[in-house]
């Protein structure tokens, strides 16, 4: 072990044992008392209704899987983008530069695609077109079920 | 066999001092919080017109003289608040998981702290350490990691499973909902921050953030290297990498995971004693990892134009800690600022300005990046 490594070996002690400090302090000091009505889930002071853990808005899967895309495409740049100075001094800036280009241009074609399909429309359902939805809210067709919807969808029923 | 790993290469003297290091950077750390904490409540109450905590001092003993009773302006509140959490009831809702719901809180906490290990605060100096001359380096940065900005990015953005573990092991609709947003809220920001860091990692040609911080000066033109920071050759990352520091650690105007008025708590409403001060914990430990990341990307690091950046004595090479905590400070004042003046978002505006803006802006950022790049290398 160099003594590089030997610096965060310490730290690494020094992490663990203050999170497992505080949960086991917290968890021996204190006193404890149990109760039906304590335990329940909050639910702002009424019985809890339904299940907590049931199917929410598929939109925030579909958010995740494209920052997959994101995230794997900016790890596999970062070697790329370390070693262009580099390359832009060998005087193949430009050439690299252009094969990166159709690497962006793939993903930002992807960003685009999920925009228009109405992915990123947060205030509009899945599956509206949001253009039209907008313009029937200002027409004042406000009983529309697509209009209704907006503030369930943002809390991910 | 196993135990070759741990054998000593190089001088005792060197590990002892690595050592020392450590511990005075974390005890700098776990100082910092608290007073976060109490400067926090103390630019609340000012910007309300309220006087804030007052009372928390020092104890009304008789051998304190005059200074008995007084209230030295609240600042020892964070430490009665953290005995006060000590000794509160450690509880667990029945139908909670119980080992994610414990543990989640570590799982914030740890990933987030680690990712200060990559981040030089200082140049270090050189001890020498026998009459021959040999010396080694002591540097002011816990482990030199050729790929830190990587690492120190990745380890941050650990952090959102302890987050969305603790939601939905609490088995609360409100914790749930946190959960669902915060993992929302991170994941979106987490693709603008890398996509602005990659501009900077081309400008600067390397991924050590000690390499990136020595990048920034140049002795040879004086005060003018101030230009050469990297807030003044990316504004546009810059401002991006702001926005999403904020946006990465829940603060005000992105404090969507734990909106008080529209979901009690978030992720932590079902938190109590040390559990909830764990998160809090990572989350200003959180707070201060950004503000070093962005001072070591954008601001030139530990270095200041007029001063030695790598000046090897022991006591010439203390200026670079403090340069770098006072530049850390004034972002840290610019968070507590900002959330006690902006109002929060709404929920579909936060993803509009990660997804339609910050994004297509950072990745043409890289492409003009690029091109400029191009152009002025030749």
């Amino acid at each position: 072990m160099t003594a590089d490594l030997f610096g965060i070996f310490v730290y690494g002690i020094l992490i663990f044992s203050v999170a497992a400090g505080g949960l086991i302090v917290s968890a021996l000091v204190g006193k404890r008392k149990k109760g039906f009505v304590k335990e329940e889930p909050y639910e702002c002071g009424v019985p809890q209704i339904g299940e907590t853990r049931t199917e929410f808005n598929v939109r925030f899967f579909i958010l995740a899987m494209l920052f997959v895309l994101f995230d794997i495409e900016t790890v596999l740049l970062a070697p790329y983008a370390a070693t262009f100075i580099a390359d832009v001094h060998e005087g193949k800036g430009l050439e690299y530069l252009a094969e990166v280009a159709v690497f962006l241009a793939v993903l930002g074609f992807g960003l685009l695609y999920a925009w228009r399909k109405g992915v990123l429309d947060w205030n509009v359902p899945l599956g509206h077109n949001p253009d039209e939805v907008v313009s029937r809210v200002i027409a004042g067709e406000a009983d529309d079920q697509a209009s209704k919807k907006p503030v369930e969808a943002a809390h991910g029923h | 066999m196993f135990l070759a790993a741990f054998a000593i290469e190089g001088h005792p003297l060197n590990y002892l001092f690595n050592a020392i290091v450590v511990i005075v950077a974390f005890a700098v750390i776990m100082q910092v919080i608290p007073f976060m904490i109490w400067l926090e409540r103390k630019m609340a109450a000012w910007i309300q017109l309220r006087d804030g905590p007052t009372k928390v001092g020092l104890p009304k003993w008789k051998i304190l003289g005059p200074l008995s009773g007084w209230g030295m302006f609240g600042l020892l509140q964070p430490l009665a608040d953290m005995f006060k959490l000590i000794l509160k009831e450690d509880f667990v809702p029945r139908r909670a998981s119980k080992v994610l719901f414990t543990l989640a809180p570590a799982l914030v906490f740890v990933p987030i702290a680690f990712a200060f290990a990559v981040i030089p605060f200082g140049d270090g100096f050189n001890f020498v350490y026998d009459d021959a001359g040999n010396s080694f380096t002591v540097r002011y940065q816990i482990v030199d990691f050729g790929v830190g900005v990587l690492f120190a990015l990745a380890a941050l953005s650990l952090a959102v499973h302890g987050l969305s573990l603790g939601g939905w092991a609490s088995n609360n609709k409100f914790g749930m909902f946190g959960a669902v947003r915060a993992s929302a809220q991170l994941i979106s920001y987490e693709a603008a921050m890398f996509m602005v860091v990659l501009a900077m990692v081309m400008l600067y040609g390397t991924l050590d953030l000690r390499e990136m911080t020595l990048r920034q000066t140049d002795v040879g033109i004086g005060l003018l290297s101030i230009f050469k920071w990297g807030m003044f050759q990316q504004p546009v990352a810059f401002v991006i990498f702001c926005i999403c520091a904020f946006a990465e650690s829940n603060r005000l105007p992105f404090d969507f995971p734990e909106a008080e008025a529209e979901l009690i708590g978030g992720y932590h409403t079902e938190y109590g004693s040390m559990k909830f001060a764990m998160f809090f914990l990572g989350e200003y430990y959180g707070m201060v990892i950004q503000a070093c990341l962005v001072v070591t990307l954008f601001m030139g690091g530990w270095t200041l134009p007029g001063l030695d950046p790598t000046p090897g004595t022991f006591l010439a090479s203390l200026a670079g800690p403090l340069v770098f905590c006072a530049k850390v400070s004034i972002f840290l004042w610019i968070y507590i600022q900002v959330r006690w003046t902006l109002p929060r978002f709404r929920f579909d505006q936060l993803m509009n300005l990660g997804w339609k803006k910050l994004i297509p802006i950072a990745l043409a950022n890289v492409v003009i990046t690029a091109l400029i790049l191009n152009l002025t290398n030749r």
